[in-house]
């Protein structure tokens, strides 16, 4: 599994490193897109940013970045090696396409981190945000990567049946924006939520908060219910496609 | 060793494969022949797992133990050009396609840049696929599913791009890997170069198996003692309609399988035509053509 995984951090590096110009506008963007929205929000309604505390919608941001990186990758990952043709050897992988998507998605998840204290560093420097993370930052981390992972997978059998589909993934993109924002001012109903336990957790690590342990068991708990139904999911409509013979079909 | 059982598989009303047994033993080069559309492909997929059949399993078989074979333990080149990253050079490919095979670098780059070396390609080691010509990407592919390593090789018109030298060198590779004890499942339409390489073949159409055995045998089996002749004119189907002996081998060439007793009688109703007679048995396409061509209700090739 070790080679496994090395081949993906050097396919992932050959790509980033072939196509640097895309991958450093993406980067800016990310940065002018959050930007953007503090500067209109100020622009538009003068003062309205006073009452706004940065932190936390900071974070969430981040979160929001982590998890559509996340379960882009898997989706992307098949409509693309779909396109080319290559879907197929993928699948000959040792273990077979789920695990190889799996570890491709986690590769790609890391990347995402990294490209996300990118955003967050720059952002927290430009809006004089001060973040003050915690020791137990990777267990903030963990549940939401996981919950992304699993949310991912599910993506990823859709992709894997319907091949193309952008004009999907904007739309859940598009409805993750304010929901994730929303969580912003977390509440202890919305506990229950998806995703919303471990944003939450992600930005108590990152505020200088204590552990939480029942917020964290409940974040767990999720995470690992979304990833158990995105690998069921997407186990279940693999078997389908194969059966279908349309697993390469574009 | 690779076995095939009684595969069956469909798709909506489309019967692709009926039931379909083979064996695949090492060191054997087996070549599955057939039109466009009679299976092949689908036979290969459901052998690597990346199709499930409704009925029928493949097993390979070593002594007392047998188990589903993975993708992962097969060389595979598909057929086209859906083996590599266009945007990758052919390292690259190598290192990533070997490494999801659970193959180190340190490993799969020397045994790559060896079957590189053997395609003369190594000056294009670190090109991106796109800027090679097919030919080159089909070498490129090819010597990766060599560089893998397997005990088992599937190849999909493998020869496909190739120029005449680049054949030669394949069917030389092929032959070698016997020795090896690679069991190679070869499917082509270039039927010269089954002929020269493959120990067996398979005729399949419409999703059946119609012929299996030694190639030889098949062609002797066929042919037994034969003549060829050369014709003044073209004759189409009329003649081979004289007798089911005659097989059509080009528009002025006919093939008979019989001995001398059997084809003199017949010479006075090709009306003085024939120009030459030579004995000869019939080529791997000639036999191809008439039994699949009867099968698909086209009894004689016109080329």
């Amino acid at each position: 599994m070790f080679w496994q995984l090395w081949s993906e951090v050097i396919l992932d590096w050959a790509l980033r490193k072939r196509y640097w110009f895309d991958e450093l506008a993406g980067l800016l963007g990310s940065i002018l897109y959050f930007y953007a929205i503090i500067l209109g929000l100020s622009n538009l309604s003068p003062g309205s940013e006073a009452g706004l505390d940065l932190g936390p919608l900071l974070m969430v941001f981040v979160a929001f970045n982590l998890t559509v990186a996340t379960f882009q990758s898997i989706a992307y990952t098949v409509q693309s090696e779909v396109g080319r043709g290559t879907i197929e050897h993928l699948a000959l992988a040792r273990g077979g396409l789920l695990r190889q998507l799996l570890i491709r998605a986690f590769v790609e998840s890391l990347s995402g981190l990294l490209w996300a204290f990118f955003t967050l560093l720059p952002l927290a420097l430009l809006l004089k945000v001060e973040l003050k993370p915690t020791f137990w930052w990777p267990l903030g981390f963990l549940p939401l990567f996981l919950s992304s992972l699993g949310f991912a997978l599910g993506m990823g059998a859709i992709a894997i049946y319907f091949k193309r589909v952008d004009g999907f993934f904007t739309i859940v993109q598009f409805l993750f924006l304010p929901y994730f924002f929303s969580l912003v001012r977390f509440e202890s109903w919305m506990v229950h939520l998806p995703f919303a336990p471990a944003v939450h957790l992600l930005r108590l690590s990152f505020t200088g908060e204590s552990l939480p342990l029942g917020l964290m068991g409940i974040a767990f708990v999720q995470s690992f219910l979304f990833l158990a139904a995105g690998l069921g999911a997407m186990a279940w409509v693999y078997a389908l496609v194969r059966r279908k013979g349309i697993l390469g079909e574009y | 060793m690779l076995r095939v059982q009684r595969v069956y598989k469909r798709f909506g009303r489309l019967e692709a494969l009926k039931g379909v047994s083979l064996t695949l033993r090492p060191g054997e080069i087996l070549g599955l022949l057939g039109p466009n559309g009679a299976g092949k492909t689908t036979l290969l997929k459901i052998i690597l797992g990346l199709l499930l059949p409704e009925k029928g399993e493949v097993l390979l078989v070593e002594g007392e133990r047998r188990h589903q074979p993975q993708g992962h333990e097969f060389g595979v080149l598909m057929e086209g050009s859906r083996n590599l990253y266009m945007n990758l050079s052919l390292l690259e490919n190598a290192l990533y396609f070997g490494g999801i095979r659970g193959l180190s670098p340190h490993s799969m780059r020397p045994r790559f840049e060896a079957w590189l070396e053997r395609f003369g390609l190594m000056n294009r080691l670190h090109s991106p696929l796109a800027s090679l010509s097919r030919g080159m990407q089909q070498k490129g592919a090819l010597a990766l599913a060599l560089a893998l390593e397997p005990r088992f090789l599937l190849l999909d018109e493998p020869t496909l791009g190739l120029d005449p030298m680049s054949r030669r060198e394949l069917e030389e590779i092929l032959l070698g890997l016997k020795r090896k004890e690679w069991g190679v499942l070869l499917t082509s339409h270039d039927l010269r170069t089954v002929e020269q390489v493959s120990d067996r073949v398979a005729f399949i159409s419409k999703g059946e198996i119609l012929r299996e055995g030694k190639t030889r045998a098949l062609l002797s089996e066929w042919a037994g003692e034969g003549y060829r002749l050369r014709l003044g004119e073209p004759v189409g189907e009329r003649v081979v309609r004289l007798d089911p002996r005659f097989l059509l081998e080009g528009p002025d060439r006919l093939v008979f399988l019989g001995d001398w007793e059997g084809l003199k009688p017949l010479l006075p109703q090709l009306e003085g035509r024939v120009l030459e007679i030579s004995r000869g048995v019939p080529s791997l396409e000639t036999l191809f053509m008439n039994l699949v061509g009867k099968e698909q209700g086209n009894p004689a090739p016109n080329t």
